[in-house]
């Protein structure tokens, strides 16, 4: 069973990430829910996650921070509003993300790739 | 005029220079010798009427007709001298001037022994003499007079040309800089209501809140419609009212409360009696965007904003204080917020302040009282609303946008 941490500075976005994470992914289990970068770095040391979903604009550390401390422990994921930069960035490095709203079709393709 | 080689080739090169800056004057200067020649003419013929005894009434028409005509001469000569002076900027140069005197003055000497011949005999002469020299003598200094006095009135129209001219470009110039700094508050304005972050952040929220029924999901639309609006038909007036800056300013927060939950408080007070006061548009916005954005959301606890309107004598002063991430932080130090100024964000107010009332310390920023926090206070003329601020979208709205 794959296991995961997500991290969203705001609790409207932590629930339906949780939601969409559990519809789209019901074998992943979702260990705890951080409300900052800090607290997300805490929370991954704590429970070895195989994934961190990661927002990028978190007080404390900043999703991208965070997931240079994680990145060799474990799979990062970023969720994102749309932003031509940042996802011109991630597909460049050929790092995973979610668009913000989050949609449930987005999270079964990377679910399955 | 021009020598020819066989005689240039005799000359030393200081006289070569010298022939040749000759030359350069005669060409600059061939309209006023042409019309000095005419007064030279003039003045000869007149000297000798007066000179020639038993003169009748015939005679005495032709002097004066050809004394008119040297004043005339004189005076077209006064006017092209001046103005060629004027383009040089050579309002010293003594060069021309000069010229034209010789040749009025060799004028008066002509005209004097050529009617010493002809009147025959000294004795006669004589007397006719202290005539003819008042005369020499008179039309040179009313010559240098009437050259002098055009010079100056020519130098004056220009002044006030020039003096108008600088005036009516520094309005216009200031004029387009405010359209300029209204336009980019517009830009700004809608660019931060559509940025991704905030709109798709809060269409999620909407989204989760009414995927589970929840009334909040309409009141939180309410909300984001209010905010639109108030970017949209706010900014199109050159004034709004402190009610409708505030009611914008609680949207905005309410929205911002619903998605940031307890680590967002806020509270805003607007006096009764300065609701309906004039301000510009969208000043107040940016300084609670700017508490959120670089004084709460990065701070990891949230923290308080506090939204107040305030009468100061005669000024309408504006109040937002937050408890967040302070001046001092790396946080804010690497978003180009510094202590004195307070960030890029306010840079726009401040350009506005100054194109409006040339002051830009209307706007204040400092550190809240304690370790953390940031305070930003406005202080703007109070000025009644006028009816067309009041009535938002009317055409005459839409006219204000093209001034």
């Amino acid at each position: 069973m794959p296991t995961a941490i997500i991290a969203d500075d705001e609790p409207l976005m932590l629930t339906r990430l949780r939601k969409t994470l559990n519809l789209a992914w019901p074998e992943l289990t979702i260990l705890a829910e951080a409300r900052n970068g800090v607290e997300a770095i805490a929370m991954s040391a704590q429970h070895q996650p195989d994934i961190a979903f990661l927002d990028i604009q978190m007080p404390g550390k900043t999703g991208l921070e965070v997931a240079a401390e994680l990145a060799n422990s474990m799979h990062v994921v970023f969720v994102t509003a749309y932003d031509e930069f940042a996802v011109k960035a991630f597909e460049s490095g050929a790092v995973d993300y979610i668009l913000k709203p989050v949609e449930s079709i987005v999270l079964r393709k990377l679910s399955r790739g | 005029m021009a020598l020819d080689n066989h005689a240039m080739a005799k000359l030393s090169p200081s006289e070569r220079i010298e022939v040749a800056a000759f030359e350069a004057w005669t060409k600059k200067n061939w309209l006023q010798l042409l019309l000095g020649l005419g007064a030279l003419v003039g003045a000869i013929t007149a000297s000798i009427s007066l000179m020639s005894p038993g003169r009748n009434l015939y005679e005495l028409a032709v002097i004066v007709l050809i004394l008119v005509i040297v004043v005339l001469f004189s005076l077209m000569s006064a006017w092209f001298g001046a103005a060629q002076r004027l383009e040089k900027r050579k309002f010293t140069s003594g060069k021309s001037m000069l010229g034209l005197i010789i040749l009025s003055v060799l004028g008066g000497l002509l005209g004097l022994f050529s009617g010493l011949y002809l009147s025959g005999g000294w004795d006669h002469a004589l007397v006719k003499f202290q005539r003819l020299a008042g005369v020499a003598i008179g039309a040179t200094l009313l010559f240098a007079m009437i050259e002098g006095g055009v010079i100056l009135l020519i130098l004056h129209i220009r002044r006030q040309q020039v003096e108008r001219a600088n005036k009516a470009l520094q309005e216009q110039a200031n004029a387009e800089k405010l359209a300029r700094q209204l336009t980019e508050s517009r830009l700004k304005l809608m660019q931060a209501q559509v940025e991704p972050h905030f709109l798709f952040n809060t269409l999620a929220s909407v989204q989760e809140l009414a995927e589970n029924g929840a009334p909040a999901a309409a009141a939180l639309i309410a909300q984001l419609i209010t905010f639109l609006r108030g970017g949209l038909t706010g900014l199109r007036n050159e004034s709004t009212t402190l009610e409708r800056e505030f009611a914008m300013a609680q949207a905005y927060l309410n929205i911002m409360k619903v998605r940031m939950g307890d680590r967002l408080q806020f509270s805003l007070d607007l006096p009764p009696e300065m609701a309906s006061l004039s301000v510009p548009p969208a000043m107040l916005i940016s300084l609670v965007e700017n508490a959120i954005k670089h004084g709460l959301e990065p701070a990891v606890n949230g923290g308080q904003i506090t939204v107040t309107a305030f009468a100061q004598g005669e000024k309408i002063g504006l109040r937002v204080a937050d408890n967040g991430m302070g001046l001092n932080t790396s946080k804010r130090a690497s978003e180009g917020v510094n202590a004195t100024e307070g960030g890029v964000g306010l840079d726009n107010i401040r350009e506005r302040l100054q194109a409006m009332y040339r002051d830009t310390t209307m706007l204040t920023v400092a550190a809240a009282a304690g370790e953390t926090g940031f305070v930003a206070t406005l202080l703007l003329p109070k000025v009644q609303a006028s009816s067309s601020d009041t009535i938002a979208n009317s055409a005459a709205d839409e006219k204000t946008l093209n001034f």
